[in-house]
């Protein structure tokens, strides 16, 4: 059996590579600032918000040097960031220069957002036109960025919107849109990328991609559900257990991808497909952990009790949990015996292409969880509130209805 | 703790007590299983010598699994008894689960001391390091009685609860199953090297903590559930 800690197919060094990943940085922040002027020529009295939404494009827009660590192209970093910075200072001044006076809702945002994307790709295009494309199978990887920035940005965005009360669809729609583009470009790049060398099987490391995102979903969803569960237990709310249930439950199907691929992980690297690997264990009783829950929640038909005991158990379980994730397996005799990498991440192993497919599978499942996470705590508050009028919804309940057809119900207005 | 504080609490486990001497049900559950699990064992293993660390995995095993057979029986039995609304009304939720994790405490440490001996007599393990051994046992059994009293408290009012408490409490239990049998198999010994040692003293740790911080999270989640 081989011992192979990380993978190592870096492009590193390459300057192209490098300049593409300014591109992912900077294109977002074009984009972001033009959806900010929408933004805020809507805004009747919210400055305070809106300067919320600047401080979410500056601070994304200074996370750049950060994520870039090697920009050895001092110049041309320099170039690329300082456009957004200016342009950021612009929307500033036209912020408070018509911030409470212009009303231009949907066709302004439509138009910004727009020109936002136009901008971005133009200026990817230019940019990619002054210099080859990094040789990637000649795949175009500035597309790419752009496409990932406006995923990351409009998720940004739609929670900047949330903050102003604002309904827009058409940031939705486009938003499921540039989803399913980016998730297909994203599948495309997994396998576009080279062989992992130090793989027993290289052809078969791109489940890394799939693999690697899960744990970590899994595990702030832990952290999340027990907060949601702590709200409830503090305001008796049932919309809070509505969010805690939605987060596990999100949290058990990640739990379950992470076996899942990490059970065909082991196979590729370790030619086992179980071996009892303390982190294969450890997020097994993580599993059981969830399931536990969910047990405990099926075996209570009344909600508040179900609600108030569930939450309880999810804060119980919380610290073994973090326990099993996190330092089970970083105890010496047990990494001794463990085959499972620790430190690819903070150790900079993976590089190149590699932590670019992985930042790209990183952010589509968190865009997915809560697209999927939203529409879970929307059925589950209806549910509650088919419940608590029960008798008051159904149009007709003296004529019966034929088994397996489904009475039409009217939601009663809340005054 | 002020005198009020403290009377309660005592109030509750001598209730405890006086209702197990009038059944005897839990410590005898524990204490039963705890003997036919170290008789098998014997049994299976006999003319053999048992290695260290199936010897520290088969003592946590079996305290946990006697122990989760007893211990949820506080707050189960009161439901089943009727008497829950009464001792709502009656007494502090606080007070309730310090009470009864008291009583736990002492009921789980009887049964480890008592399957600990037991299993070192029919075994003939010899301890290297008695008071690790002590160590692991001791808080091992108290953040146990902790973990399964919140557990107990959560599933008293659920259906098919027996069952469920099991359930409920197995996951919970596996982190200090792990850090009991590193300190039960260092105390065995013989452990190769010094740094051998230090991870059993740090499980030793690790079980201190376990044991307060079950103690500490109980009562407020108790109180959460308290009247629900």
């Amino acid at each position: 059996m081989v011992r192979t800690k990380g993978m190592d197919a870096s492009l590193s060094g390459n300057p192209d590579s490098e300049r593409m990943m300014l591109w992912l940085i900077a294109a977002p922040t074009f984009f972001a600032n033009f959806l900010l002027i929408g933004a805020m020529t809507r805004l009747a009295d919210g400055m305070k918000k809106a300067a919320l939404g600047l401080l979410l494009s500056l601070g994304y827009l200074c996370l750049a040097p950060v994520l870039l660590q090697l920009a050895t192209e001092v110049e041309f970093s320099f170039v690329v960031l300082s456009g957004p910075l200016l342009l950021t200072g612009i929307n500033f001044v036209i912020l408070f220069g018509t911030g409470k006076k212009a009303e231009m809702e949907l066709p302004a945002l439509a138009l910004s957002f727009a020109a936002g994307y136009v901008v971005s790709v133009g200026l990817g295009v230019l940019d990619v036109s002054v210099r080859p494309l990094p040789d990637i199978d000649q795949f175009p990887l500035p597309i790419l960025a752009v496409i990932l920035g406006a995923v990351i940005v409009t998720a940004l965005s739609s929670v900047f919107y949330k903050l102003v009360d604002g309904s827009f669809e058409l940031v939705k729609t486009l938003a499921k849109i540039v989803f399913a583009i980016a998730v297909s470009f994203a599948t495309f790049l997994s396998y576009a990328v080279q062989d992992a060398a130090s793989f027993q099987k290289p052809e078969l490391a791109r489940i890394f991609f799939w693999h690697f995102p899960c744990p970590i979903m899994a595990t702030g969803l832990i952290c999340i559900g027990a907060w949601f569960s702590f709200k409830y237990l503090q305001t008796k709310d049932l919309a809070w257990d509505a969010r805690a249930s939605a987060t596990n439950e999100l949290g058990y199907i990640f739990c379950l991808a992470t076996m899942t691929t990490g059970i065909l992980f082991s196979y590729v690297q370790w030619g086992d497909w179980w071996q009892w690997d303390p982190r294969q264990t450890s997020f097994l009783i993580v599993l059981l952990i969830y399931l536990a829950y969910f047990v405990l929640r099926g075996a209570m038909p009344d909600e508040d009790r179900r609600a108030a005991n569930s939450g309880a158990y999810a804060l119980a379980a919380l610290g073994p949990a973090l326990f099993l994730i996190f330092v089970f397996p970083r105890l010496p005799q047990i990494a001794q015996a463990s085959f499972h990498p620790t430190k690819s991440i903070m150790a900079g192993e993976i590089k190149g292409y590699y932590a670019y497919v992985i930042s790209a599978t990183m952010t589509l499942s968190l865009v997915f969880s809560v697209w999927l996470y939203k529409m879970r705590v929307a059925a589950s508050l209806f549910e509650q509130e088919v419940n608590n009028n029960d008798g008051t919804m159904e149009t007709n309940r003296i004529t019966p209805t034929p088994t397996g057809v489904v009475r039409p119900v009217r939601v009663p207005d809340q005054d | 703790m002020n005198s009020s504080w403290r009377s309660e609490i005592f109030a509750v486990f001598r209730k405890e007590v006086m209702t197990e001497l009038r059944s005897r049900s839990g410590l005898t559950t524990g204490a039963l299983f705890a003997f036919v699990t170290v008789v098998t064992i014997a049994l299976a293993t006999y003319n053999q010598r048992i290695e260290k660390n199936l010897a520290a995995a088969l003592v946590w095993n079996a305290i946990m699994f006697s122990s989760i057979l007893s211990l949820p029986r506080t707050f189960i039995g009161e439901e089943e008894a009727g008497t829950g609304d009464l001792l709502r009304l009656m007494a502090r939720p606080h007070a309730v689960f310090w009470g009864k994790s008291l009583f736990n405490v002492v009921q789980a440490l009887l049964t480890g001391i008592v399957l600990s001996v037991m299993f070192i007599i029919f075994t003939n393990i010899k301890l290297t390091v008695p008071w690790l051994y002590a160590v692991s046992l001791v808080f091992g059994c108290i953040s146990l009685a902790g973990a399964v009293t919140i557990c107990g408290a959560l599933v008293c009012r659920a259906n098919n609860r027996y069952a469920l408490a099991a359930a409920v409490a197995v996951p919970i239990l596996l982190p200090l199953i792990s850090l009991g049998i590193t300190g039960v198999r260092i105390g065995i010994g013989p452990f190769e090297t010094d740094a051998s040692f230090l991870g059993g003293v740090r499980a030793g740790y690790g079980l201190i903590g376990y044991a307060i911080a079950t103690l500490v999270i109980g009562p407020p989640l108790y109180a959460a559930v308290w009247k629900s």
